[in-house]
């Protein structure tokens, strides 16, 4: 690689690692993650364990004819007897079961507002009781059956007749993915900027003519994917380190044995993913060469991401597998087609000939991307007043 | 000697205007050569494509003999440009460090250092260049124009927004750098400045050579007048007519 390039690459890359808001923007990725992450779990949790224990005094009104009449939670004949022991505080949770409850498969609940009430599951309880006091009733196999308690070990078979793992072989294109889409909305604005800065500070005519703009624009694409590789790096090591940590666990093997290593898709995605981080570049380094300030710039990057996770909005119909007309667009359509492709390699729904196709188009539009933002920069470059072209004024 | 800028049959157009109708001239090696005109007359666009950053339309514009390119090791040419301006976020040594290894200085932490003290700015290094005053800014803009050693500097109205200090250090270091055997184009409106540095000239006008040759020469040409009062006739003959 040449010298200049590795020199305009080292000063960007150094420039940002040395900045903290770009450790601000690296690690905040994987906290938000870790943030959802634990509010997920905390907030399954109630679900999981009720938070009603045996300390929680419990009054049930049976009109239904459920439970025995001797049970421990027939403390009132009466609706009005019950809700008003929960006013008095002489019970914490009152159940009313209707005699048509059958009918309407409705029951009531009444207690004491604690806090704002959106995660606790004290209705859960009556639940319990009544599987509980039921479940003396039948068999063990009968109320497998009705509750559907159960797993179902769903085994596919592919058309050469070998076992199916959809899931396991998408592990590995859903991370391409992933990284993919956290380098767009990591980087995106960067990409736009980082062109548009020598313009901008009045240095790209002292700049060229010490490095040719070719060198530069690359040099500055270069730093850019190794800024993009410390942000997945700051993401995936500490999943890693996981991995390694928690393989003895039974949940960590088997998710690891779950996935399949195929090689042809490993290396498709890798060509995929390169190619369309060089065409994100050199569709947002283009935009920086014609737009003459930063906030010109600025305003091209959300129609340009929302362009780049179209396929998202379509999750359901690519995960499907289909293939119709739509699905096609967005696995050509040059902003789309990285995330298309890409997830169409973890669900298997491409052909052969419609990957190698989809990779040429990565390929050539990326080259082509990239020379038309050297030349247009190099045109452009010491025209700090040139205004929009036209059409992207409208 | 030797010329080290050669240009020959130089047109250039924009669109429909051209700017440069037919312009030939040479630098020589070691000479100061005063490149005049009024605002509008070329000379930056002559400079720029002299550099790469335009192509022409027609004609050669040669440093020592090739087509210039920024990274060939052949001749180093330091161009300060009317333009300025700097990376405002990053330090100035940094910023100075990437310029010198850019221009392929070995030594570019070590001679920016030394230059950044020798023009009283040593305890700004590390400072960034949008904390620098305007005039601090140019003195670092000097200090990369001038870095490892050109054989050729291109200085476009070097004096602009130069107070009196700083126009006395930058005049003490085009001396220096003459001193040294390089070759200086000065594109500047300072009149008595091209009369006291420069060995040569050519003025502009209209996108070709209206004088050319050495300073005494233009002037005897003229009838002996002042280097101030040709430019206020060649440029006073179209209101004339």
């Amino acid at each position: 690689m040449n010298k200049s390039t590795l020199k305009v690459a080292k000063f960007e890359i150094m420039r940002q690692v040395k900045k903290w808001s770009f450790w601000l923007a690296v690690l905040a990725m994987p906290v938000l993650i870790g943030v959802g992450l634990l509010i997920s779990v905390l907030v399954s949790a109630p679900q999981e364990a009720p938070t009603v224990d045996e300390s929680t005094k419990i009054a049930i009104t049976d009109e239904a004819g459920i439970l025995p009449k001797d049970n421990p939670f027939n403390l009132y004949e009466t609706k009005e007897a019950g809700i008003e022991a929960v006013k008095e505080e002489k019970i914490d949770l009152y159940y009313y079961i209707p005699a048509d409850f059958v009918e309407t498969k409705k029951a009531e609940a009444y207690r004491i507002q604690d806090g704002l009430g959106l995660f606790d599951q004290q209705t859960e309880a009556l639940k319990a009781i009544l599987a509980e006091y039921v479940k003396n009733e039948v068999t063990d196999l009968e109320t497998l059956a009705l509750t559907g308690g159960y797993t179902i070990d769903d085994i596919k078979f592919t058309s050469d007749g070998e076992t199916s793992n959809a899931i396991g072989r998408a592990i590995i294109p859903a991370v391409f993915v992933v990284a993919f889409f956290i380098f767009v909305c990591v980087f995106g604005n960067r990409m736009l900027m980082t062109v548009v800065e020598e313009k901008e500070n009045r240095v790209s005519e002292m700049i060229l003519t010490a490095v040719s703009a070719k060198h530069l624009i690359v040099g500055k694409i270069l730093a850019l994917l190794v800024l993009g590789m410390i942000q997945i790096a700051v993401l995936f090591i500490p999943l890693v380190i996981f991995a390694i940590v928690s393989s003895g666990s039974e949940m960590m093997n088997t998710i690891l044995n779950m996935i399949v290593v195929d090689p042809m898709s490993l290396i498709s995605c890798i060509v995929l993913f390169i190619f369309s981080i060089l065409l994100f570049a050199g569709f947002c380094t283009y935009i920086g060469a014609i737009t003459p300030t930063a906030k010109d710039a600025a305003q091209f990057i959300g129609p340009i991401i929302i362009g780049v996770v179209l396929p998202f909005y379509f999750m359901q119909l690519m995960l499907s597998g289909e293939v119709n007309g739509l699905v096609e667009f967005l696995t050509y359509f040059p902003l789309s087609a990285p995330i298309a492709l890409m997830g169409r390699v973890a669900v298997g729904s491409i052909s052969t000939p419609g990957l190698i196709i989809g990779i040429i188009e990565l390929v050539v539009l990326s080259v082509v991307a990239i020379r038309l933002t050297v030349k247009t920069f190099q045109k452009n470059a010491i025209n700090f007043s040139v205004a929009l072209p036209k059409f992207l004024k409208k | 000697m030797k010329n080290i800028v050669e240009i020959k049959h130089f047109k250039m157009q924009f669109g429909r205007k051209t700017v440069i109708r037919d312009l030939s001239f040479e630098v020589r090696e070691g000479e100061i050569f005063g490149f005049l005109g009024s605002n509008g007359s070329g000379k930056t666009t002559t400079v720029r494509t002299l550099l790469g950053l335009y192509q022409p339309t027609s004609g050669e514009l040669l440093i020592a003999g090739k087509k210039y390119e920024p990274e060939d090791v052949g001749v180093v040419v330091g161009y300060l440009p009317e333009e300025r301006g700097l990376y405002r976020k990053e330090s100035v040594i940094d910023t100075m460090v990437y310029f010198g290894e850019l221009k392929g200085l070995k030594n570019a932490r070590e001679w920016s250092l030394k230059y950044l003290k020798r023009v009283g700015l040593i305890d700004k290094a590390d400072e960034r260049v949008e904390k620098l005053s305007g005039g601090q800014q140019q003195k670092v803009q000097l200090g990369i124009t001038i870095m490892n050693n050109p054989k050729l500097l291109i200085l476009d109205e070097p004096t602009k927004g130069f107070d009196p200090v700083n126009r006395r250090l930058l005049m003490d270091i085009i001396d220096e750098e003459h001193e040294k055997g390089c070759a200086i184009i000065m594109i500047t409106h300072y009149m008595d400045e091209v009369e006291r540095l420069c060995d040569r000239a050519i003025l502009l006008k209209d996108g070709v050579s209206r004088a050319y040759g050495a300073i005494e020469e233009i002037r005897k040409e003229f009838g002996g007048k002042s280097l101030d009062q040709i430019f206020i006739d060649v440029y006073g003959e179209e209101e004339n007519e």
